[in-house]
């Protein structure tokens, strides 16, 4: 019978990847979650004991530097792993994603530099991280209204 | 300019009585993929293709036109 044609519900994550993928995308979906997860509770973790002054030994602040790195370069590997597996429509979306997070990083550097020319404050490290992970969600969210 | 394709992937699956659902798990890609095909919105790879065709037993070009009123 031709039924179960309609979409179905989608959940908030379904929607941002634009597409739902197969079960071994939502797998591998699930382990870029988990290494992104370790990696912001190392990262905070870590900052704040960095922050807190409390005379660390500097083999002890090597380690506690090394740990989110090591975590955020598992994610980007899982990341990779991810999109190299992913069903292609998957793909496409992800990597127009992908396209906007980078493009709208580049517009978002060379913009402010000029506006720092023209007097504005330093511009922070994590306002770029934000408008790329940001620029990255609405392409994906773009994708998956394209492709709805 | 991309050349626009138009496909029977909807007639072939309603010929089988299958579901989208049925026809992406066999092709081994989500259903959205599936639908996307079937609408227009997305034009498959060339293995995906291959594997749509295959999965039919017809030939490429019968499951695949280019959208220019000239069939292959």
């Amino acid at each position: 019978m031709m039924t179960n044609d309609e979409l179905p519900r989608r959940s908030l994550r379904e929607l941002i990847q634009g597409c739902s993928g197969t079960l071994q995308d939502k797998r591998n979906s699930r382990w870029f979650t988990l290494w992104c997860l370790a990696w912001a509770l190392a990262y905070v973790g870590a900052h704040w004991t960095l922050k807190a002054d409390l005379q660390l030994a500097t083999a002890l602040v090597w380690l506690l530097v090394s740990i989110p790195i090591l975590l955020m370069i598992g994610a980007v590997f899982s990341y990779m792993h991810f999109l190299r597996n992913a069903d292609e429509l998957l793909q496409k979306i992800q990597m127009q994603g992908l396209a906007m997070g980078f493009g709208a990083a580049v517009v978002f550097v060379t913009g402010y530099q000029l506006l720092e020319a023209a007097g504005a404050s330093e511009m922070q490290t994590d306002h770029l991280i934000i408008v790329m992970v940001f620029s990255w969600m609405a392409g994906q969210l773009h994708g998956s209204w394209r492709y709805r | 300019m991309a050349l626009p394709v138009k496909n029977s992937l909807r007639v072939l699956r309603a010929e089988r009585e299958w579901s989208q659902a049925t026809l992406a798990e066999q092709l081994q890609v989500s259903r959205q993929t599936v639908n996307a095909i079937e609408t227009g919105k997305y034009d498959p790879g060339l293995p995906l293709a291959f594997r749509i065709a295959g999965l039919f037993e017809r030939r490429i070009e019968d499951v695949f036109n280019p959208d220019d009123g000239k069939k292959l």
